[in-house]
């Protein structure tokens, strides 16, 4: 049995509850048939045939550079973060990291292969996703993507600054 | 006490019990329809209907004819009799409806049955004697947008119809070959097929299901706004709202004139009170009984990632995943005792209505058999890698 996890409070914590309550209701996507083609059953979302099965979409941002895109239909819903880049080792580092996770889109189910331009990584869960998979677990997923893009993004620079000091040591020991 | 079957990890799309409830008749999401058959409180696959070519959307079991309608996205329906022991499939004559068929209903005394489809098209079919195929009237003044729902009134000859236009409209169904005469009721006189009574708004939701009291004098529809409408015939234009705060719920179903059960995407069936003289509904009490202890959410976290710091609760209720849909299982003199509820992860529960204000004792060995068998310790799927 392990420990109970202690909650912990971070200044993150409205902008995800936020997030949260946002995800649940627009989670709640069915079954729909396409009404424009026949006998296909397309994302609403990314086709937009017909405006009344879109829901309004909702940007929750904690700032200018860390912004969520949640659009709602009525088969699919599409998430796409903004991710903080604050200099342009992190801007590189995030691009690269996105890059990395989106070749693989087929295998993470519910990735985009291309993001919502003005935004960083896309999701795109349908109907079919929501039938497989826990709805309470997919929001917990994006919330705690969320939570540790960030974290991955920070370590990664520690990592790639440290070792450039080192590099660069070595190198210049030999001017000495 | 609710009663809880499983059919394996697939989503239940439709669901329709025969006459004495011995009999189920699902979709699961696939091309045909299984018939199953409880034999010694096992459920054996008896029947494989496959005739369609594409999910099969809606399904309806006729009690005393015997007879099953599917509708599928394949734009196609048929009715299935049983005869020598196999089930025969009939074609349904639809002409011009060339979208999926999302939503098929047996009227009340199951001479003919309603159909909705994605093309904005309703169709009233019945037997034509003569030629001994189904033929489909189609109605004239169509919805604007796919029909999602659809109720029979209790006199046989009118049709509620929910669609994704955000209104529900009220048509008549009266089919001059079928039944004897017009007759009349609380909303009003009709001639002929296919006139729109009345319509009415529901302030930009999808409807996901509508419902007519067992007496016929009451309609209440609940819509993607997570809000429950109902009217009654005798005031029409005063239609009653019920702003309610959970998530939006997908099927509603009329207990006797005043009750209503409504489930949905909040995995728990809740009963409404409807008062039409003070134009009210008020929420009742929530069909799940199931009471938080320390040793269910601790053995809840011995399958989440300890990394996750914030999460959201483990849903305490019977149903894991959203309600598809809610159909009576055994009436009382026209007060419905149990209903059955399916839902999207194989799930079907029959609730006992009776007790619902009983406390429900074993329902914490139930949930903890439960999560056994859905959650293999994978955390995000259900089971699937």
């Amino acid at each position: 049995m392990t420990q109970p996890v202690p909650p912990r409070t971070s200044a993150h914590k409205p902008y995800l509850d936020a997030i949260r309550a946002t995800l649940q209701a627009a989670f709640c996507i069915e079954n729909f048939e396409s009404q424009v083609v026949e006998r296909h059953n397309k994302p609403e979302v990314e086709v937009k045939s017909s405006k009344q099965l879109l829901l309004n979409p909702v940007v929750i941002s904690r700032n200018q550079n860390e912004r969520i895109l949640i659009e709602g239909s009525v088969n699919s819903v599409r998430i796409s973060i903004a991710v903080k880049q604050a200099d342009d080792l992190e801007k590189i580092l995030c691009k690269r990291l996105m890059r990395f996770m989106m070749q693989r889109a087929d295998d993470f189910h519910i990735l985009r292969r291309k993001p919502i331009p003005d935004y960083d990584i896309s999701f795109l869960i349908t109907n079919f996703h929501a039938e497989t998979m826990y709805k309470h677990r997919l929001v917990d997923f994006i919330i705690y993507f969320l939570e540790e893009i960030d974290k991955e993004i920070s370590e990664m620079k520690l990592a790639v600054s440290s070792r450039a000091r080192m590099c660069a040591e070595e190198f210049l020991k030999k001017f000495n | 006490m609710a009663e809880i079957h499983s059919f394996g990890n697939l989503p239940i799309i439709a669901h329709a019990w025969n006459k004495d409830r011995t009999q189920i008749a699902v979709s699961l999401g696939k091309n045909d329809i299984r018939i199953y058959h409880k034999i010694a409180g096992k459920w054996i696959l008896k029947h494989t209907l496959c005739e369609h070519l594409s999910r099969v959307l809606a399904l309806d079991w006729a009690p005393k004819t015997n007879q099953i309608v599917s509708a599928s996205a394949d734009y196609n329906a048929y009715v299935w009799t049983f005869e020598n022991n196999i089930w025969k499939p009939q074609m349904v004559e639809l002409q011009r409806t060339s979208r999926a068929v999302c939503c098929a209903k047996w009227s009340p005394d199951e001479n003919k049955f309603a159909i909705g489809s994605s093309d904005k098209n309703i169709a009233v079919c019945y037997y034509e004697k003569d030629q001994r195929f189904w033929a489909a009237e189609m109605i004239k003044k169509k919805p604007k947008s796919t029909i999602t729902c659809i109720a029979w009134h209790p006199n046989n000859q009118l049709l509620a119809i929910g669609s994704c236009d955000y209104r529900c409209r009220i048509y008549s169904a009266f089919i001059k070959a079928v039944d004897d005469q017009p007759r009349i009721s609380n909303w009003g006189k009709i001639s002929n097929t296919g006139e729109l009574l009345h319509e009415f708004q529901s302030e930009s939701g999808w409807i996901h299901d509508v419902a007519f009291s067992p007496l016929g004098d009451h309609l209440a529809w609940v819509s993607h706004n997570s809000i429950i409408f109902a009217v009654s015939a005798d005031n029409p234009s005063r239609i009653t709202m019920e702003v309610t705060n959970y998530l939006p719920f997908r099927c509603i179903i009329f207990m006797n004139e005043s009750t209503l059960i409504v489930g949905g995407h909040e995995f728990c069936p809740l009963i409404y009170h409807y008062d039409s003289q003070r134009n009210t509904i008020e929420c009742v009490e929530k069909l799940d009984r199931q009471e938080i202890t320390a040793g269910r959410q601790s053995i809840g976290r011995l399958f989440d990632q300890p990394a996750m710091q914030t999460q959201t609760p483990e849903p305490i209720s019977t149903h894991q995943s959203m309600i598809t849909q809610i159909i009576p299982y055994q009436k009382e003199n026209n007060t419905l005792v149990k209903i059955s509820s399916a839902d999207l992860f194989g799930q079907i529960v029959i609730w006992n209505l009776n007790d619902a204000r009983s406390h429900q004792t074993s329902s914490v060995i139930n949930h903890i058999q439960n999560k056994f068998h859905l959650n293999d310790g994978s955390s995000y799927m259900n089971g699937h890698i």
